[in-house]
């Protein structure tokens, strides 16, 4: 709860607008590419790294950035084209976590404390998360991981370019003591003279400093400062939105009329959505089957588009709410198989899918007094204790099966309910997975 | 029937009974109180819900017998509002009943139900065995358990109190699924064996009775005997019934740990103080707060989203390993309060999800007192 430890990941693409754009025109590869300033008036967005070798930076008036490198290729900035790009670097990070702050197109903060175990420690993390965007997108990211943001983008920026910067807690104070005071957050130009002009170089000088000769320079920000000069900072990772539901749905290779074949790309499906809420620290109240028929429907005439495109199959979606949210596979693959034989489809099956909705954070879990000896209805004393008992173990499975997963692979564990010929999870990149 | 009781009187006795009456029922003749001449001198007042029955018995003169059913709120708005001393019942064949004071002007008439329509109360065997106690150790074996009976009325097991009744003990014990509370009292006279599952409804009200029992202070007992599905109560001239609930409560015995070997003491305002505080910052949906115990200190954290976080800390007498639980505050802070008379308390905590078991700090030949809350996964 309160002080467990923290693990918060600064990612910021290297030159990003610059980037994508080398990357989409090959031609640019390897030459001095500044975006904006093209009207002579305005201001450099951003330099590829070939640029700013000349000293060009962010930021800095165009006409500076022309005198240091007139022979830079000055383009206008296309954001729609990074807002795309951003979207797909975006989804990468939901991968990871679902607690994601992006702080511009280019840079974000994740607090992956939820999910650094799983995937093998803060190094590998950041490793995957490079791999990852590098996959999707071409591009490169440098990474911090450090227990809280200021540390994390510190860490991040010194490891620029290609940067991947791991700071345990102990190594804080360690790699931030020698910095100058102009690195910390909110000390700009002005501050910086006068922090310096009163002796106060270094973080370690403004973190040992007493606070009250601190505060004859900055006043009541004193303390904040010297919090901060020895990284200590608690702002959590506030992510701007929360998803709406978690669902995994493929379609099948043939056409599916066997309640078995469909029982078994349900559990699949329900596993894997299981998977992605406890990765997400989330569960879910509300269960939806999807199922997209295989025969096609009769188009209604005077559409648009006569005749042509795809044929439209009839898609039906069946939800369920459960007595209290749930992460666990077992619950929502049961579910799901219910709505499926209430839904009495007698026909070949296309599509089928498994989604979860009504999400909410997983909070702490009151504990049964009677689940592992006894009780539940009176009625049905024994019945009730085996279901408390099997619910209880199969709870305790999903997490287990995670740590198995993620560490030996995604084929290296399943339950035995899953049959081996089953379908392959689609294959679109998705939050949590 | 025509009959003059004192006001005070009947105003305390309809008062208990309408408590009883099920005033939002499909069945008008179940929220009616019914009065009904008993004897030479005396009124009979009764209500009932068909689940729990109450009867109690007034003083007065009687000129003709009979009996009426009248709606138990109306009745008891109008013997309140009549002024102090004598109050003439009278009803016609028809049930219209006028309520007229003897030294003053005031008088009601409301229409009622014939006495012959109000249901036969059930009625103790009469070779049945009671058990008699004082008032107050009633109502302390009910106020320590009282809280920890389930709310849930499908879960009818829960949703009512255990009595045990065997030799010279009488104990008490109560659980919604999440904690567990067993209070037991010895009690004098003769030694029988029973066991009863009291619903909460009828707890709450028994409670009442023991409340009145003891605000008159005549020192008098109360009277507990079971009979057929139902128990029966007798205290302050009230007779109380309680249908039992037919269920099998679970087995409590195997639930309660032996803790002994691994228990702290806490002097239970600090403990009881610390645990409010840290519950402002609880999430609300939980009201889980983290307990650390290490060697001389109990650690108290919380923490939501909503709420930000607190901490708090208190010494206390330990020195075992260091133990990290999270508990719902509110379920230790009920156990807290129904201990009120104790200035210390002994806690048993032996694991993250393990029962944890609270004790009075100080063991009484005449009464025994335990919690049991299970723990919240963190």
């Amino acid at each position: 709860m309160a002080h467990s430890e923290r693990f918060i990941l600064h990612a910021d693409m290297d030159a990003f607008f610059a980037s994508v754009e080398q990357r989409d025109r090959p031609e640019l590869r390897g030459r001095p590419v500044i975006v904006g300033g093209t009207s002579g008036r305005g201001v450099v967005s951003a330099a590829s790294y070939e640029a700013r070798t000349f000293g060009v930076r962010s930021a800095m008036p165009a006409f500076r950035a022309r005198e240091l490198c007139p022979e830079g290729v000055f383009l206008p900035p296309d954001l729609a084209r990074y807002a795309a790009v951003s979207a797909q670097v975006r989804a990468v990070f939901e991968e990871l976590t679902p607690l994601v702050e992006p702080l511009a197109l280019d840079e974000a903060f994740l607090d992956v404390s939820g999910s650094v175990r799983l995937l093998g420690g803060p190094l590998d993390l950041a490793r995957r998360l490079k791999r990852r965007v590098r996959e999707e997108t071409d591009l490169v990211v440098s990474c911090g991981v450090a227990p809280n943001k200021l540390v994390a983008k510190l860490a991040c920026t010194l490891g620029k370019p290609d940067g991947l910067l791991v700071v345990p807690p102990e190594a804080v104070r360690w790699l931030l003591d020698p910095l100058p005071v102009r690195r910390l957050w909110g000390v700009g130009p002005v501050l910086e003279e006068r922090l310096v002009a009163a002796g106060f170089t270094t973080f370690r000088e403004l973190a040992e400093a007493p606070i009250a000769r601190l505060a004859n320079v900055v006043g009541d920000r004193a303390p904040v400062l010297a919090r901060l000069a020895r990284g200590e900072d608690e702002r959590p990772v506030v992510n701007d939105r929360a998803p709406r539901s978690i669902g995994e749905e493929a379609t099948f290779e043939r056409d599916v009329v066997e309640r078995a074949v469909l029982a078994s790309a349900l559990t699949a499906h329900a596993e894997a959505v299981a998977r992605r809420l406890r990765r997400a620290g989330l569960v879910a109240r509300t269960v939806t089957l999807r199922v997209k028929l295989a025969r096609v429907q009769q188009r209604r005439r005077g559409r648009a588009d006569p005749g042509g495109g795809e044929p439209v199959r009839p898609l039906l979606a069946r939800s369920r709410t459960l007595p209290a949210p749930t992460d666990d596979g077992a619950a929502l693959r049961e579910v799901a198989l219910a709505l499926w034989d209430d839904a009495a489809i007698r026909e070949p099956v296309r599509l089928i899918g498994v989604a979860a909705s009504q999400l909410e954070p997983r909070a702490a879990e009151q504990l049964e007094l009677f689940a592992r000896r006894a009780a539940g209805r009176a009625n049905s004393g024994a019945e009730a204790d085996e279901a408390a008992a099997r619910r209880e173990r199969s709870r305790r499975l999903g997490p287990a099966l995670d740590a198995i997963q993620a560490r030996w692979g995604a084929g290296a564990i399943r339950r035995a309910v899953d049959a081996p010929a089953k379908v392959t999870p689609s294959g679109r990149s998705k939050r949590g997975e | 029937m025509q009959v003059t009781v004192a006001k005070e009187e009947l105003e305390r006795v309809v008062g208990r009974c309408q408590g009883v009456a099920d005033k939002k029922g499909a069945m008008p003749v179940l929220g009616s109180v019914l009065l009904e001449v008993d004897g030479p001198d005396r009124l009979r007042v009764a209500a009932t819900d068909l689940l729990l029955a109450v009867t109690g018995k007034v003083q007065g003169q009687v000129e003709r017998g009979g009996s009426v059913a009248l709606g138990a709120r109306e009745l008891l708005e109008r013997v309140k509002n009549m002024p102090a001393g004598q109050i003439a019942i009278s009803s016609t064949d028809g049930a219209t009943t006028t309520l007229r004071a003897v030294s003053a002007a005031r008088r009601y008439t409301l229409g009622g139900m014939p006495g012959e329509e109000f249901p036969t109360l059930p009625q103790p065997d009469e070779r049945a065995t009671w058990l008699s106690l004082p008032p107050d150790v009633l109502e302390r074996l009910l106020a320590r358990t009282h809280f920890s009976i389930s709310p849930d009325e499908t879960r009818t097991h829960l949703n009512s109190a255990l009595f045990e009744w065997s030799g010279d003990r009488l104990r008490v014990v109560t659980t919604d699924g999440h904690r567990l509370s067993k209070a037991e009292a010895k009690v004098e006279g003769a030694g029988a064996a029973s066991t009863m599952l009291i619903p909460l409804k009828g707890v709450t009200e028994l409670r009442r009775l023991c409340d009145e029992a003891r605000s008159r202070g005549e020192g008098e007992a109360i009277r507990v005997c079971q009979s057929g599905p139902c128990a029966f109560f007798q205290v302050a001239g009230f007779q109380f019934s309680v249908k039992l609930v037919d269920a099998t409560f679970p087995p409590y015995q195997q639930v309660i740990p032996d803790v002994s070997g691994q228990s702290v003491r806490a002097p239970r305002n600090l403990l009881r103080d610390a645990l409010k505080a840290m519950s402002v910052a609880a999430n609300d949906r939980t009201g889980g707060v983290k307990l650390t115990l290490v060697p001389g200190k109990m650690r108290f954290e919380s923490e939501s989203p909503e709420a930000g976080e607190g901490f708090d800390e208190i010494a206390i007498e330990y020195d075992g390993p260091e133990l990290v639980v999270g508990f719902n505050a509110r379920y230790f802070l009920d156990v807290l309060s129904a201990m009120e008379q104790e200035d210390e308390v002994v806690l048993g905590i032996t694991g993250e999800l393990d029962p944890a078991v609270i004790r009075p700090g100080t063991e009484s030949p005449t009464s025994s007192y335990l919690a049991v809350v299970m723990p919240m996964r963190i």
